[in-house]
């Protein structure tokens, strides 16, 4: 019963339903306006007969006189498939016909009587009633002339016609509900197969993937479309699982410190030892936080949800201004620090998370390249083709080959630079700026061919490659 | 000064009201959106404090209400997670200032205190001057003790920003957002060293210090250097 309620509920069987009803209301339709139009047309064929007999008699009358009229309506009379034919006189007695009895009544309307009237017949032993149409005419003498026509076969024939429309409309929703069953059921047992298969990736198994039959459907196009989308969580679904590992596990670390520096604040034998615990503390605590907002800044830009303010911004402008922002550091920290911008180029960008982009990039090669000897910088910027390039490079350590695609992970950091503060967001924040550009990060050694060999520099490269407007 | 705080969480409303409070200020307190706006028109505050999330009537239409009622005490919008573009459409809707939740207790008090001062701003003066420093805000040259200094124009603008703001704390956040026009918070020292730079400029060969950093929390430029209470 359930079974066959949500049969019912299925859109194949719903639409069935509206046409079987519609196509049944259409063919009822045709059916009486045929039936209607015939008997209309069998009527006024009647009328037609009737009429001419009906002269033709009162012709006989009127040339041969009322002698000839008994013999004539007799012989009529007798003809196989007879029409009706009675003879009576003023005074409504029968003198002459087929016609046993009627209702006398209708002798006294002159005319056309085209409602069907019962009359008996002259049969033996027939006390059946029939029905006829029939026109009474006076003749000279005050008799009655009756010319009449039985209705029996066109009654017959409007049965006929009303029995062919009752057996081909049972045949129509015959049909229909096997339609019906079978379009619904095979719907139903996709669907059934589907949820199935949804029940499971529901309770968390993302390697599932929904049937699909290979006809290229439209069931098949959606369960392609929602095996995509299952792809899509599997993959941000390991990302959230990789993550919330990497959060346990560094964020440990300096909240442990945090509690040692805490433990050493009570355990104080000075008042000005305690300060300087404490100060520990506020700055620990403030990483952390600092920490927590980048990784809520990443979060916030990587789900897109609500998309950040875009706008027409002027690279140059951008980068001067991080430039200069940068400038003093240089020059206290005697990095020879190089801006060349070669491009006049507008990006589609939010100018926040640009110039936050560009900042952190900078941050890295002034924390890593200040540790070699002659530390260069260079901010860059040149069109190509359709994109602009904008580039950091220095000549630090570098990042091995085979670490330049994790250091976008979140928390990634290289063991060589574990004794430079630092969270690992900062690269993965640029990443994902860049994916929200719809632009791309691209790292490479700005000295390629070095850096394979431990303890050799190969500098880094951070490429943002963004798409420029017009 | 009288602050009007707006903030629905009961925990965060009496925490800022002890925050406020230790810092000498007078607080008075609402708890939702319809009778905040009618105290932030009735009362006289120096500065109003206005959660973006609030029950009857939410931050931001309170602010454009009490806009467009031509009301203009300067106000600071408190947001609980710091959206990337939460700050400009706060400031859209008649916010002065915006800070994401949580926030730290010194950057608050910061903001509050520039704010609040606003409305005895200097801003029209064409000169500024904090004991022998002057600053010409027509031609952008700065002299102290009648020696003119030569100024880049980020260090001007820095100056400017300090001066204006004299005796009062301010945060490198603050820097960063009012003289580079940059919304995030600086990880690096990248500000420190334009400090210095300019600490150079201003008070090298000078008796009395004018430039103070507060440590842990920014700077402060006035003639006296006031310690701290954290």
């Amino acid at each position: 019963m359930e079974r066959f309620r949500r049969l019912l509920s299925t859109t194949a069987v719903r639409l069935t339903i509206i046409y079987t009803v519609l196509f049944g209301l259409l063919a009822l339709g045709v059916v009486a306006y045929i039936s209607l139009n015939t008997s209309r047309l069998l009527q006024s064929q009647f009328q037609a007969a009737v009429d001419e007999e009906v002269r033709q008699i009162s012709g006989v009358v009127r040339t041969l006189g009322l002698r000839r009229l008994i013999p004539t309506v007799e012989g009529r009379s007798r003809r196989p498939g007879a029409n009706l034919y009675l003879v009576a006189d003023a005074n409504g007695r029968i003198i002459a016909g087929n016609v046993r009895d009627l209702d006398r009544a209708l002798l006294g309307h002159e005319g056309w009587r085209s409602q069907p009237f019962e009359y008996q017949r002259f049969e033996d032993g027939d006390e059946e009633l029939y029905r006829a149409i029939a026109r009474v005419f006076t003749l000279p003498g005050g008799l009655k002339l009756l010319v009449g026509r039985d209705v029996g076969d066109a009654t017959r024939f409007s049965q006929i016609v009303i029995q062919a429309s009752a057996v081909s409309l049972i045949v129509l929703i015959g049909v229909a509900l096997l339609l019906w069953f079978f379009v619904g059921r095979r719907a139903l047992q996709r669907i059934d197969e589907v949820s199935k298969r949804s029940e499971k990736i529901i309770a968390g198994d993302l390697s599932q993937r929904l049937p699909t039959s290979g006809s290229g459907d439209e069931f098949d196009r959606l369960s392609g479309n929602l095996n995509a989308i299952i792809a899509r969580i599997a993959t941000l679904d390991a990302g959230v699982r990789n993550m919330s590992d990497s959060i346990a596990h560094d964020l440990k670390t300096p909240l442990t410190r945090l509690r040692n520096a805490a433990e050493s604040a009570l355990g104080a034998k000075s008042s000005k030892a305690r300060n300087a615990e404490l100060v520990r503390i506020v700055e620990g605590a403030g990483t952390l936080i600092r920490t927590f907002d980048s990784l809520l800044m990443i979060s916030q830009v990587e789900s897109g949800a609500r998309p950040a303010q875009m706008e027409e911004t002027e690279l140059r402008s951008v980068l001067h201004d991080v430039y200069e922002l940068f400038e003093p550091t240089a020059e206290e920290s005697n990095v020879t620090f190089l801006c060349e911008i070669e491009t006049r180029a507008k990006v589609h960008a939010n100018r926040q998370l640009l110039a936050q982009a560009l900042h952190n990039l900078l941050e890295n090669a002034f924390k890593y390249a200040v540790d070699v000897n002659a530390p260069r910088i260079t901010l860059s910027a040149s069109q190509e083709g359709n994109r602009v390039e904008i580039a950091v490079t220095d000549n630090g350590p570098g990042i091995p080959p085979d670490s330049l695609e994790k250091v976008r992970e979140r928390f990634f950091r290289l063991d060589e630079s574990r004794h430079h503060p630092g969270s690992g967001l900062g690269l993965s924040l640029v990443d994902a700026v860049m994916r929200l550009h719809g632009g791309e990060l691209r790292l490479e050694a700005s000295e390629p061919g070095k850096g394979v060999e431990r303890h050799e520099t190969s500098g880094l490269k951070a490429v943002l490659v963004l798409p420029t407007i017009g | 000064m009288r602050i009007l705080v707006v903030e629905d969480d009961a925990d965060v409303g009496r925490q800022l009201v002890d925050t406020l409070q230790d810092a000498d200020h007078q607080v008075t307190l609402h708890t939702d959106g319809a009778s905040g706006l009618t105290a932030a028109l009735k009362g006289d505050f120096d500065v109003l404090v206005v959660d973006r999330m609030l029950p009857k009537m939410d931050g931001l239409s309170l602010l454009r209400e009490l806009r467009e009622r031509d009301v203009t005490t300067p106000a600071l919008i408190l947001s609980a997670l710091g959206q990337v573009d939460d700050r400009v459409i706060g400031l859209r809707a008649g916010g002065d200032d915006y800070l994401p939740k949580p926030y730290a207790a010194a950057e608050l008090l910061a903001r509050l205190e520039v704010l609040g001062r606003r409305t005895v701003s200097r801003s029209a003066d064409t000169m500024l001057q904090v004991g022998d420093l002057e600053l010409d805000r027509i031609s952008h040259g700065a002299k102290r003790n009648g020696q003119s200094i030569v100024l880049q124009p980020r260090e001007y603008k820095l100056l400017e920003y300090l001066m204006s703001n004299e005796d009062r704390l301010v945060t490198r956040t603050m820097l960063l957002q009012h003289v580079w026009n940059l919304h995030f918070d600086p990880q690096t020292n990248v500000i420190d060293v334009h400090i210095s730079r300019l600490r150079a400029k201003i008070d090298k060969g000078f008796d009395e210090p004018l430039l103070h950093t507060v440590r842990g929390k920014g700077y402060r430029l006035g003639k006296l250097a006031v310690e701290e209470t954290a």
